[in-house]
């Protein structure tokens, strides 16, 4: 056997294994289009199943696991209620402890997976504010919300399947500086709350049956009590998971805007020369270390 | 003579002349050993202070007047910084450049940023200019400038 087929098969395993790779962050001086997730080897939200509900994120079973950091400013701003993909919403709770057990051990992962996206973006623009109402504005039209705005900084929520168009529209408000995008997987955390979420519920079923029956006061006062217990747990899992579907179905940006100053000369046109490296002159980037040569 | 040694030794020692560290910093500066993009040399105080170096292109073989006018045009048209000073400068070598002081503010902080700029033309190659920039919060940076310039003219 010729020597370069081994080669050629280990450099092709390699080539497979770094492709699970899904902390994808990139950054750009260049002017215009912010990089496409499958540059990253991984899926666009956009190129989804298209029937997946939202907060589903329809990917092969094998597509890799991401751990990708998300964005500290993000908030716990969640009171959605999404609609969440019936496979993983049934309820596979007819097991008791030990059954938790065998499911887990059982369990593949479910055929879709939960993946948070988020993306951040630092725009040269001319005047802060105007760009500001650009984004607000294009973020409503695409049927999401402003999170979080300051004089500079926006943080914002849209539907994922919607997150590709609004990072191509946002990459038009201003010049991209720097751009990031992260993707969190949230598949094994949802799984196994679900998991909890049909144990406690056939717990309860049982609890109640057993209080229906009747008997000692003392032990019905027990068993209400545990009811209540195990009732709190279920909506907290409940609440957790609702958040999580959120997080998942509701992709988020920030948005730094570097804003160039107002110029002083009343009718002046853009001060812009065609060298580049004069546009990273200035403390900002001499501090970050983040500007184009 | 045997010509080959010589095509050894020429890439060797060029590669050599060329990783050194092109200024020596002021006394108690550091150089960062991964500069930040997109600076090829960096150094940094205790007190953040920093100085970079880098080589752009000096495109049209522009002359001191020129850059002198587009880098002030840069930062006080495009940025708002104010223009606190203007002089020559010739490093320990004699290469001739200019140095532009600047200040600026930025969230209640107030900032110094020094430019200094030397145009030259490397043997095989065309011709660029050194950039040196310098910067800092201002109460810090400013009693340190007179180092910071003699760093600068240390430019090899």
């Amino acid at each position: 056997m010729p020597l370069h087929r081994p080669l050629l098969l280990l450099t092709l395993l390699v080539a497979c294994a770094s492709c699970g790779s899904v902390d994808y962050s990139a950054r750009t001086e260049a002017a215009g289009n912010p990089m496409a997730f499958t540059s990253f080897g991984v899926d666009s939200p956009v190129s989804q199943d298209s029937e997946a509900s939202p907060g589903l994120v329809a990917r092969d079973q094998d597509a890799p696991k991401s751990d990708g950091v998300i964005m500290s400013r993000l908030g716990d701003v969640d009171d959605l209620t999404v609609a969440v993909d019936d496979s993983l919403n049934k309820a596979q709770g007819e097991a008791d402890d030990a059954d938790l057990q065998g499911s887990r051990q059982g369990a593949d992962l479910p055929a879709k997976r939960m993946v948070v996206y988020s993306a951040s973006y630092r725009l040269r623009v001319t005047a802060a504010d105007e760009a500001a109402a650009r984004t607000r504005s294009l973020v409503e039209e695409l049927g999401g919300f402003v999170q979080e705005e300051s004089t500079d900084r926006m943080v914002v929520r849209v539907p994922v399947d919607r997150f590709e168009e609004a990072r191509r529209r946002l990459a038009e408000v201003g010049r991209v500086l720097q751009h990031a995008i992260k993707a969190q997987d949230i598949t094994e955390e949802y799984t196994d709350l679900e998991l909890r979420l049909g144990v406690k519920k056939r717990f309860l079923a049982e609890l109640q049956a057993l209080y229906e029956r009747g008997g000692d006061l003392a032990d019905l006062l027990t068993v209400k009590r545990e009811i209540d217990r195990v009732t709190e747990e279920i909506e907290r899992i409940e609440g957790r998971m609702r958040f999580l579907a959120g997080r998942a179905a509701m992709a988020t940006i920030q948005v730094d805007f570097d804003a160039v100053t107002e110029r002083t000369e009343p009718g002046g046109r853009d001060f812009d020369l065609p060298f580049p490296w004069l546009r990273s002159l200035g403390i900002h980037n001499l501090m970050s270390g983040r500007a184009g040569r | 003579m045997n010509a080959r040694p010589l095509t050894v030794l020429a890439p060797l020692l060029l590669a050599l002349a060329s990783c050194r560290a092109p200024v020596s910093p002021p006394a108690g500066w550091i150089e960062l050993s991964v500069p930040a993009f997109p600076y090829e040399y960096q150094y940094v105080s205790a007190d953040d202070s920093r100085l970079g170096y880098r080589v752009v292109p000096n495109d049209g073989e522009g002359d001191l007047g020129f850059w002198c006018r587009s880098i002030q045009n840069q930062l006080t048209l495009n940025r708002g910084y104010e223009l606190v000073s203007m002089s020559d400068v010739e490093t320990e070598g004699g290469m001739a450049g200019k140095e532009l002081l600047f200040r600026t503010s930025a969230k209640g902080v107030d900032y110094v940023y020094l430019v200094a700029f030397f145009p030259f033309t490397p043997f095989l190659g065309s011709p660029k200019l050194a950039l040196l920039e310098a910067g800092g919060e201002r109460s810090i940076l400013e009693p340190e400038l007179d180092a910071v310039r003699a760093a600068i003219r240390s430019l090899r």
